[in-house]
């Protein structure tokens, strides 16, 4: 579970938009669950000992850890810019969006590219564990007791082989990365 | 194959450089060149959008550009002499044409009434003339239905030709007779683009077959500009053995395209008398394209995206060639002779390729100098004003983005050179100047770098008026003591606006700061110079391109940053430096008997500083476009070098005094410090402070 993946480009089509569902599952009526959805394919990470997935439509490619170039006035999130292949990435520690401590720097962490909207943004995780699909009913919204930060970055919660993973609302990553800038 | 979008793009483009043709050639006609290629080209440039407008049956400007050609007529056939008056009608007309032209591009009605006076005004002129030549809309133009099936739509660079179709049928005997139609076949097809169906339907049966008879006959599409005497030679030696039948393509001549084949016989359209150019005009169906090639030199269209992807691949390998450098010198090889050399060449190369890719960007100024032309007429005449443009220079290449984006600011400053600038003809002759003001764009190459000039020979900057303005405004102090120079930057500041009234030209709130703005968004300078009683000259110089830059990289706060080196003016040590200090711990140093505020780069910026000592750091004056200057302290000097401009915004947003990122030879990425903004950063009050402060 700890093999972190160096590099690895997965055969995706580089400028897919994430599926539309990607969005909100959380925003699924019960009657729209109980119909049977196609399962989604999730790509599942950790970041200080939490495990977090994102839908793996909108993942470009997963790439070893690089040193990010500080930006000024920027969110306390934003890692910095690091150079892919000649365009210029944002890097965002998920552990701080979240309110946690900030992931801490280290070789063997790795960056999932992913393509949110128009923009390409980097996701800075401690390790990417495994690909699973999960259909739209084993999808559950985000308990109200839970944080605000996280409220505002997760759109809901997988179960998973005695696991619970957070799904990752990367849409609500980027506004507030607007407003900083 | 192109959809009638496409083809509906490729009219408006082409009406555009038409469009220019025409403005060109009245310009030409009204100094006095009145021979009849330059009216020629004037009546092709109207008669070619009136054809293309027809495809797309618009209606408003095939109506206005037939009576437009009509007049035109009259001037090519001699029954009406270019007289000024003429000429005058002319230009307007024109005017109103490209304002259709604009209308119907953006699919925006235009005011009916406006559309029926300008029709009135040429017909009330036309029927005043020395003839009376009909001016009755007789053309009727047929829309072209079912844009795919065009001929024109399979090859809309390929405009001249028409379209034949050729059934030829070979007897029965031309083989035996030594005839081989693949050769016949072969010479047709260099003629032009060609299309050929075998009919098989004489073969007769296996048993009935005669390997020496010859069985086969084609149906051949020709698309060609030769003549049809020309096709005719090429059967010329097989006449005799076989039956040839040419004519006109059926699918054309049931919709011809009239923008691009303007000259074709039209049946299904009642010829008019005066719109219909004779059939037998030598090279006619080129006379399209004539309008364009005789204006200026065939130019490529080349779609931008395409383009830039070809800059941005040319900057990686600028980047790969640094990596490389990099690579090499940490682990020196065997023969480092050999290496040098190789990579002497490798940068040679990189540099080649990346100029080469930033040549199809480059573009002549001619166009949107051009449209100056007409801003100062229009803006002549609602002034109550006469001046005349002169332009220098306007063959000077620069980027694509860079023309665009120029277009509004040299629009606003050609008015205000008019509504500002030259003074009212009665003050000219009293100052004992001619009544006719001259406003001047001068373009040039300089050191890496472009160089416009609008200048006036108007009144120049009345100097007391800009003062008391801004003071009025709350600009400066009322006890500022301004030199002349000051004063005139003064035209700059934001909300400053000379106008007293709001005048339709200028003053419209956007002043010479929306002006500079757009010139510093887009990495140059302006400056202002003025002599009373002479005139007004502003200065614009810009990078000729977007894409690559000459940076200083610098390291601040633990950080490669990039400075551009155009805005440096000089570099100090901190020892030599006289330093002093003001009370609530900002810093200046004095340079010359000048004082300037010291700015630490990592503070601004808010980086983690991890302080080199103080006397090791490196003092970079830089100045901005109003002049003023500013010392930054870095904590060392990296390197000199030219860098790849690459957008922060695409990916993530602007960051206040940045103004964008690049790659450094290890890959890793630096960010571009935008010196202006910078200060701006920091301090609410931006610009202002800096200027009285400079001031007092």
């Amino acid at each position: 579970m700890q093999t972190a993946l160096p590099t690895t480009a997965l055969p995706i089509a580089a400028a897919q938009p994430p599926l539309p569902e990607t969005t909100s599952p959380s925003e699924h009526t019960p009657g729209e669950t109980a119909r049977p959805a196609k399962p989604r394919e999730f790509i599942a990470f950790r970041a200080q000992g939490q495990d977090f997935c994102i839908d793996i439509l909108a993942v470009r490619e997963i790439r070893g850890w690089t040193r990010a170039a500080a930006l000024p006035h920027a969110p306390h999130y934003v890692e910095g810019v690091i150079n892919l292949r000649g365009a210029i990435v944002p890097i965002f520690d998920l552990a701080a969006k979240l309110g946690l401590p900030r992931i801490p720097e280290h070789d063997r962490n790795v960056i999932i590219v992913t393509v949110i909207g128009k923009r390409v943004v980097g996701l800075l995780v401690e390790t990417v564990t495994d690909i699973f699909s999960a259909s739209a009913d084993a999808m559950h919204p985000v308990p109200d007791l839970a944080r605000e930060e996280a409220h505002a970055a997760l759109s809901g919660m997988i179960v998973e082989s005695g696991r619970l993973i957070r799904i990752v609302d990367l849409e609500a990553l980027l506004p507030s990365t607007v407003e900083g800038g | 194959m192109a959809s009638s979008t496409d083809l509906r793009a490729i009219f408006f483009e082409e009406a555009e450089e038409l469009l220019t043709a025409l403005d060109e050639g009245l310009r030409a006609l009204a100094r006095g060149q009145t021979d009849g290629e330059v009216i020629n080209a004037v009546f092709r440039a109207v008669h070619s959008i009136k054809g293309g407008a027809a495809a797309f049956a618009l209606h408003d400007l095939v109506a206005y550009a037939h009576s437009f050609e009509s007049l035109l007529d009259e001037l090519r056939t001699g029954a009406r002499l270019p007289q000024p008056d003429c000429i005058a009608t002319l230009v307007e007309a024109a005017d109103h044409l490209a304002d259709l032209v604009t209308c119907e591009r953006s699919g925006t009605p235009l005011d009916p009434d406006q559309i029926r006076h300008a029709l009135d005004l040429l017909k009330a002129f036309g029927e005043a003339g020395p003839s009376q030549v009909r001016i009755e809309l007789a053309f009727d133009p047929v829309p072209l239905a079912p844009f795919e099936a065009l001929p024109l739509a399979d090859m809309p660079s390929a405009t001249s030709g028409r379209r034949l179709r050729i059934h030829f049928r070979p007897h029965a005997d031309a083989f035996r007779a030594g005839h081989d139609p693949t050769l016949i076949l072969r010479d047709l097809a260099a003629f032009g683009e060609m299309d050929s169906a075998l009919d098989l339907s004489a073969l007769p049966s296996p048993e009935a077959f005669d390997p020496t008879s010859s069985y086969l006959s084609w149906m051949i599409t020709l698309h060609t500009d030769r003549s049809e005497a020309d096709i005719r030679a090429i059967f010329d030696f097989i006449a005799f053995h076989a039956d040839l039948d040419l004519q006109p393509d059926p699918a054309e001549t049931s919709a011809p395209p009239p923008a691009i084949v303007p000259d074709l016989p039209r049946s299904a359209a009642p010829t008019p008398p005066p719109a219909a150019p004779p059939p037998s005009r030598p090279a006619a169906p080129e006379s399209a394209r004539d309008v364009t090639t005789a204006a200026q030199k065939p130019t490529l269209r080349v779609d931008v995206e395409r383009v830039d992807r070809l800059v941005n691949v040319a900057g990686e390998l600028v980047i790969h060639n640094a990596m490389l450098t990099d690579a090499i010198n940490r682990h020196p090889a065997a023969d480092p002779h050999e290496l040098a050399r190789s990579l002497d060449q490798l940068r040679q190369l990189s540099r080649m390729i990346q100029d080469s890719a930033m040549a199809i960007r480059a573009q002549p100024l001619k166009p949107l100098f051009d449209r100056m032309h007409r801003i100062l007429r229009e803006a002549a005449s609602i002034a109550g004003k006469k001046a005349r443009l002169e332009i220098v220079g306007e063959s000077t290449e620069v980027d694509r983005t860079i023309i665009e984006r120029l277009a509004d600011p040299l629009t606003h400053m050609v008015r205000n050179a008019v509504d500002h600038g030259i003074e009212s003809p009665d003050r000219r002759r009293a100052a004992g100047k001619p009544e006719t003001g001259t406003v001047r764009i001068e373009a040039q190459h300089r050191s890496g770098r472009i160089l416009i000039v609008i200048s006036d020979d108007g009144g120049g900057i009345d100097r007391a008026r800009v003062q008391q303005i801004a003071v009025d405004r709350g600009l400066i102090p009322p006890s500022a003591d301004l030199g002349p120079a000051d004063i005139d930057a003064l035209l700059f500041l934001p909300g400053f606006s000379t106008a007293t009234t709001v005048s339709s030209l200028s003053g419209r709130g956007v002043g010479m700061d929306v002006v500079r703005s757009a010139i510093l968004a887009l990495g140059g300078r302006i400056g202002i110079t003025s002599t009373p009683g002479e005139g007004t000259a502003l200065r614009i110089s810009l990078p000729l391109t977007l894409a690559v830059m000459d940076g200083m990289v610098v390291r601040a706060g633990g950080q490669p940053l990039v400075l551009p080196v155009s805005s440096i003016v000089e570099t100090l040590s901190f020892d030599g430096a006289a330093l002093h200090s003001l009370g609530d711990g900002g810093r200046l140093v004095e340079l010359r008997g000048q004082c300037l505020p010291i700015l630490s780069v990592a503070t601004a910026l808010g980086l983690t500083h991890c302080p080199a000592r103080p006397q090791d750091q490196v003092i970079i004056i830089v100045e901005r476009e109003d002049k003023s200057r500013l010392a930054l302290i870095v904590d060392e000097i990296d390197d000199q070098r030219q860098i790849v401009i690459k957008s922060l915004d695409e990916n993530y947003g602007h960051i206040p005094g940045i103004a964008a990122a690049t790659v450094l030879g290890d890959g890793s990425v630096a960010l571009i410090i935008d010196p202006a903004e910078l200060v701006q950063a920091r301090s609410s009050r931006a610009g202002l402070s800096s200027f009285s402060a400079a001031a007092e």
